[in-house]
């Protein structure tokens, strides 16, 4: 923690960006972000690709939609993630009947001075994990909107600035759909990217099994305490540092190209909107900052194009039915669109 | 070949009595032709199971391939059976390679879907034909029989996927429900025991059916030999001579004539002495007349044919039978009857006269229709075929594994808005790189060694790239190939264009230059040797 806190000085040289103090300071992030992974990774075994995704969304500051069954460890990379830059850390369980001021909080009447004393919700937090969200109707969603739109809560009117930084990781189960509310379209677009949890591989699975049943309980964080990697300003830092990262006109181009693409395309109704495009650009200065590069490749643009887009597209009936899903159109799509040149 | 030793009733049958004296001949020598059967196939099947082993699922398809051989050995103990020998497995058994050797390439080639295979074995497996004469003699054997005979072909390969089936039900009857087995699963898993169990079934089915298919198909030969060389005459015949010698024995008339003469004559010469020879020898003559005289009284010639004579014309020979039907009459013929019939009806039968002459040139062009028309159909025929092994052609490649033509795209001019056709590539590239860098000219010299590698990679060494690759992923594409230097090359030139395309950072002027040199050495030595 405190090596990026000396490294300020330079991160601060990176945003007035001389190249070499650049390249420096994004020589440094990259260490101090790959130890984070190394750390993460080791907890949660097997989900390498799904660990560097929600890297990326807090580099870019931006929320996470988690689906995957039950049992794959969405709290566990949660939890890990806030130990890693010693951030707060919630989980609200939605159920059919929370209601909006559990998740906000509330303004109660203190009998003893006579004055209204507001008592904040757990959104007060860095890390927000809101599990099986669509358990809730839509008012409860919505509840989060404004959370994860603003970075605020209002409370009787009083406008209260929540910790940054302030991310949202809300999951879903993908199979079991009965008296489950859909997110509405508003809701999902908040989204910085929809991250698929699948099964680990066998020999990933065997590791898994082997570290945990070594432990006394089923818990792989459970009295381990590992000192913070960075701080939550340093994220902020790293924030900074990714959205300096140079990206080519061309390479923007073609991000905006294929979110363009899924809008002309026949096989999806509703195509994504230009908050693709921007979230787009953002996960993929992120993803060069994560590999390491001061620069944007089209193939960053081309590695975020399915988490970012995949939840903001609606197929068309004819293709659900064909049983394609919105990650294989997508894939067809980006096999039709030109890569840049020049 | 000893008629009289035959095993059946030589009497006349039609085909599908043909078929049933042949089940009758393979249940009553249900075992031996059974075992001659299976015992050669099973040992191929044994053998193949250990020699291909990745290929298990030939094993069935081989056996059922060679059946024609398999057939002949049940074929030859019937064929002796019949005729009275002792059934004897390991006596045919010995016999089998030289059997099996008999017009051993057209038994499994052309001939090997012959509807009538099992009726047409015979000729080839025992009266040992061949070629022309074969032909001519299947000829005759055809005219009669040969419907039967691809019948049972074809009601016998129902029989045995039925008998598969009904092996696999049994199987599946003896899992219990709560088990849950996927039966589609099983089916089109290539798991090896259940491969062993499918290719055991099958053989059970063709071993169980065989020894009917080949004994009916002889069966059918057989009784088309009774009616063509009438074996059932001569059966009777020899039954009559066999009735008849008999009473012979018992009347001996002439036998004792016989006896007689030499006797008399003995006597004459010895007792010689008061008459003369010549009177002598008269004498006894007469006798001898006498006595034939004597014996054809008692014949019964006369008597005979006068039963003849009152038998043919007794009420058998004279049954007059009435048979009612239209039947045409023609002009002229029986005038009473014309006399007698109607003006409108002679009319009529003068039409229907008229008719025929003009139909019969129609008959011709419809016959030269069906010729056209049958010709049509056989080249439909040729083309499915033709049409069937292109478009599975890929897969019967593999199937033979023969090295399949690496397949060569059309080679695209354009490919991510950059030309890379060899024409706009200069003559040489390092050469103008090189001039356009010294030139400050940095993008476009570096774009060209690009632009120049790309070409090279899709014309010479055939990569296929797609227009939604990017750089990185045509990297991955080379690396994927076998050389080595030319992916290394092609990520450290990739790696270079990447930093001054998207960081908008210059390379060093070396970096270029040994870029420039090892790119005449990949690409131009590659394409002095093509």
């Amino acid at each position: 923690m405190t090596d990026m806190k000396d490294d300020a000085a330079i991160e601060d040289a990176a945003i007035d960006a001389t190249p070499s103090s650049q390249a420096q300071a994004i020589r440094i992030a990259n260490q101090r972000l790959q130890q984070i992974r190394e750390r993460i990774n080791a907890v949660l075994v097997g989900q390498q690709d799904v660990v560097d995704q929600v890297l990326v969304a807090l580099l870019s500051n931006g929320h996470v939609l988690l689906e995957g069954i039950p049992g794959l460890g969405k709290t566990l990379l949660v939890r890990a993630l806030a130990r890693c830059f010693g951030g707060q850390f919630k989980r609200i369980q939605f159920t059919p009947d929370l209601m909006p001021a559990d998740i906000t909080g509330h303004a109660m009447y203190n009998m003893a001075d006579g004055k209204f004393r507001i008592r904040r919700g757990p959104v007060f937090t860095n890390l927000l994990l809101a599990d099986e969200i669509n358990r809730s109707p839509a008012k409860t969603q919505a509840a989060l909107l404004e959370a994860m739109q603003e970075k605020q809560i209002t409370i009787e009117g009083e406008a209260l600035k929540l910790t940054e930084p302030f991310m949202v990781f809300a999951t879903q189960n993908p199979i079991e759909q009965e008296g489950t509310y859909p997110l509405p379209e508003a809701e999902l677009d908040r989204f910085l990217l929809k991250v698929l949890i699948d099964y680990p591989s066998h020999e990933d699975e065997l590791l898994l099994t082997r570290q945990v049943s070594r432990a006394p309980v089923d818990d792989l964080l459970a009295g381990e305490e590992k000192a913070a990697i960075i701080s939550a300003e340093d994220v902020l830092r790293l924030q900074k540092i990714a959205s300096t990262i140079t990206i080519d006109d061309k390479v923007l181009d073609y991000a905006v190209r294929l979110v363009r693409a899924t809008r002309e395309s026949t096989a999806i109704v509703k195509g994504a909107g230009p908050r693709a495009s921007i979230a787009l650009v953002r996960a993929a200065r992120a993803n060069a900052l994560l590999r390491g590069e001061e620069f944007v490749l089209p193939d960053d643009v081309k590695a975020m194009a399915l988490p970012v887009m995949r939840h903001r597209v609606i197929l068309a009936a004819d293709m659900e039915i064909d049983g394609q899903t919105a990650d294989s159109v997508l894939h067809q799509l980006l096999e039709t669109v030109d890569a840049p040149r020049q | 070949m000893d008629l009289s030793k035959l095993k059946f009733d030589p009497r006349l049958r039609n085909g599908w009595q043909a078929i049933d004296l042949g089940f009758a001949m393979a249940r009553q020598w249900w075992w031996p032709s059974f075992l001659v059967w299976m015992i050669p196939a099973l040992a191929l099947y044994a053998l193949l199971s250990f020699l291909l082993v990745d290929a298990l699922f030939l094993l069935p398809i081989i056996i059922w391939w060679l059946k024609p051989l398999w057939d002949r050995l049940p074929l030859m103990m019937g064929s002796r059976a019949l005729f009275g020998e002792a059934l004897n497995v390991a006596a045919t058994l010995r016999q089998s390679p030289k059997i099996f050797w008999i017009d051993l390439l057209p038994s499994l080639t052309w001939r090997r879907f012959s509807p009538t295979r099992s009726f047409d074995l015979p000729v080839t497996a025992l009266e040992g034909l061949r070629g022309e004469e074969r032909s001519r003699r299947l000829a005759v054997l055809h005219q009669n029989y040969s419907n039967a005979a691809s019948w049972l072909t074809v009601v016998l390969v129902h029989v045995e996927g039925f008998l598969g089936l009904g092996f696999w039900s049994m199987a599946a009857l003896f899992i219990p429900p709560e088990l849950n087995v996927s039966w589609f699963a099983l089916a089109s898993s290539d798991g090896t025991l259940v491969m062993h169990f499918s290719n055991l079934i099958t053989f059970a089915a063709m071993a169980l059916v065989a020894p009917f298919y080949t004994l009916a198909g002889f069966a059918l030969y057989i009784c088309r030999r009774v009616q063509l060389e009438g074996w059932d005459i001569e059966i009777r015949f020899r039954h009559l001579v066999e009735k008849h010698q008999q009473p012979e024995k018992l009347a001996p008339g002439r036998k004792v004539a016989a006896w007689l003469l030499p006797l008399t004559v003995c006597m004459g010469l010895w007792g010689q002495t008061g008459d003369s020879w010549a009177q002598q020898v008269a004498n006894q003559s007469s006798l001898i007349e006498d006595y034939y005289r004597q014996l054809d009284n008692h014949a019964p010639a006369a008597e005979s044919k006068q039963q003849v004579m009152e038998v043919l014309g007794g009420e058998d020979f004279h049954r007059i039978e009435m048979e009612q039907g239209w039947r045409l009459k023609r002009a002229g013929e029986g005038e009473a009857g014309a006399e007698s019939m109607p003006e409108w009806l002679l009319w009529f039968a003068d039409v229907i006269d008229w008719l025929q002459t003009i139909a019969s040139p129609l008959r011709d062009i419809f016959g030269g229709f069906a010729t056209g028309f049958q010709l049509l159909l056989w080249i439909v025929v040729i083309a499915l075929v033709a049409w069937l092994l292109y478009r599975y052609r890929n897969g019967l490649i593999s199937l033979l594994s023969l090295p399949a033509k690496r397949k060569t795209a059309a080679q695209p001019d354009v490919l991510f808005g950059l030309d890379i056709r060899k024409e706009s590539i200069p003559e040489d590239v390092c050469k103008r790189v090189r001039q356009w860098w010294s030139e400050g000219r940095h993008r476009d010299a570096l774009g060209l060694l690009y632009r120049a590698t790309l070409s090279r990679l899709v014309h010479q060494f055939a990569f296929e790239f797609h227009a939604g690759y990017t750089e990185q992923e045509c990297v991955a594409v080379v690396s994927r190939g076998d050389n080595r230097d030319l992916s290394d090359y092609v990520s450290r030139l990739t790696r270079s264009w990447q930093q001054l395309a998207y960081a908008h950072r210059l390379p060093e002027a070396a970096q270029v230059d040994a870029l420039c040199s090892q790119w005449q050495g990949l690409f131009g030595e590659l394409r002095d040797a093509r």
